[in-house]
């Protein structure tokens, strides 16, 4: 399967690291936006990059939980420190983005598209990943 | 194997953790993801019931090689009506809390989908017990 080279999320999304240490990022299978917790716990899959505008340390937790790739903060918010640390802590790679949700969002969704991690006929519809 | 945690009401800085703690001895236990999956939705879902609308509580997951029974008891204002409170979009949750990305009536829904086995006694001005089980298959 390819992958989406990290350097280019980073670039494509414009991305700012929140973590100090040396971190290997994960794969990235895909990718969910949503900013109520109880969404994304229920819906997100395994690997995929959470696009939110929360910032709270709480998305930390849900992010670990679910077992996600990254966070991505959007449209220029920028997490607290305690939700950094908790980052940390927890090994979830963190970012913000200057882009708002759609436009990081889009950007991801061309790149997941081109190496064939997304098929614009199948997929999309969400369902529980509960079972 | 019993792990048993405190939970704080408005303690949203903690808010989190023992489901956390709960997802890590499953994945030591060896439970199928699916297992893990369905047992952290309901693990995190009550505690942060508890955390929003009930004064103080605990979650308790009790695991066996068979199943995971998750039990959340708490102190607080209790559930008037279960059935209105297992609909989704229904929430009492305060606007604040809202903004955070909580109290989208989602909870409660969520924990009726992930759970094998379900039950909800609640007192009003006394507290509420969840219990819970997901068959690991």
């Amino acid at each position: 399967m390819k992958l989406i080279d990290w350097r280019e999320i980073i670039a494509e999304l414009e991305l700012t690291a929140h973590y100090h240490n040396a971190l290997v990022l994960p794969p990235v299978y895909g990718a969910y936006c949503g900013d109520m917790m109880s969404d994304v716990l229920a819906r997100a899959r395994r690997g995929s990059l959470w696009i939110t505008i929360q910032r709270h340390r709480n998305v930390i937790a849900v992010a670990s939980l679910v077992g996600l790739s990254a966070v991505v903060i959007s449209g220029g918010r920028v997490p607290p420190p305690d939700t950094v640390a908790l980052a940390e802590k927890e090994g979830v790679p963190l970012f913000s983005t200057p882009l708002d949700s759609f436009h990081a969002a889009g950007r991801l969704y061309y790149l997941l598209t081109r190496v064939g991690l997304i098929n614009p006929t199948a997929d999309g519809v969400a369902k529980p990943q509960n079972t | 194997m019993q792990l048993k945690f405190q939970v704080k009401g408005m303690d949203f800085s903690r808010a989190g953790q023992a489901a956390t703690k709960i997802k890590k001895a499953l994945q030591l236990a060896g439970m199928d993801p699916a297992t893990i999956r369905k047992a952290i939705i309901i693990a995190y879902e009550a505690e942060m019931n508890i955390v929003i609308h009930a004064y103080h509580g605990t979650l308790t997951a009790n695991i066996t090689p068979h199943k995971v029974e998750i039990i959340a008891e708490d102190e607080g204002p209790g559930i008037p009506d279960i059935p209105l409170a297992m609909q989704e979009g229904y929430s009492t949750a305060p606007p604040h809390i809202r903004e955070m990305g909580f109290g989208a009536g989602m909870g409660l829904p969520n924990i009726k989908k992930s759970a094998d086995e379900l039950d909800i006694q609640s007192e009003v001005n006394k507290g509420t017990k969840l219990w819970a089980a997901v068959f690991n298959n």
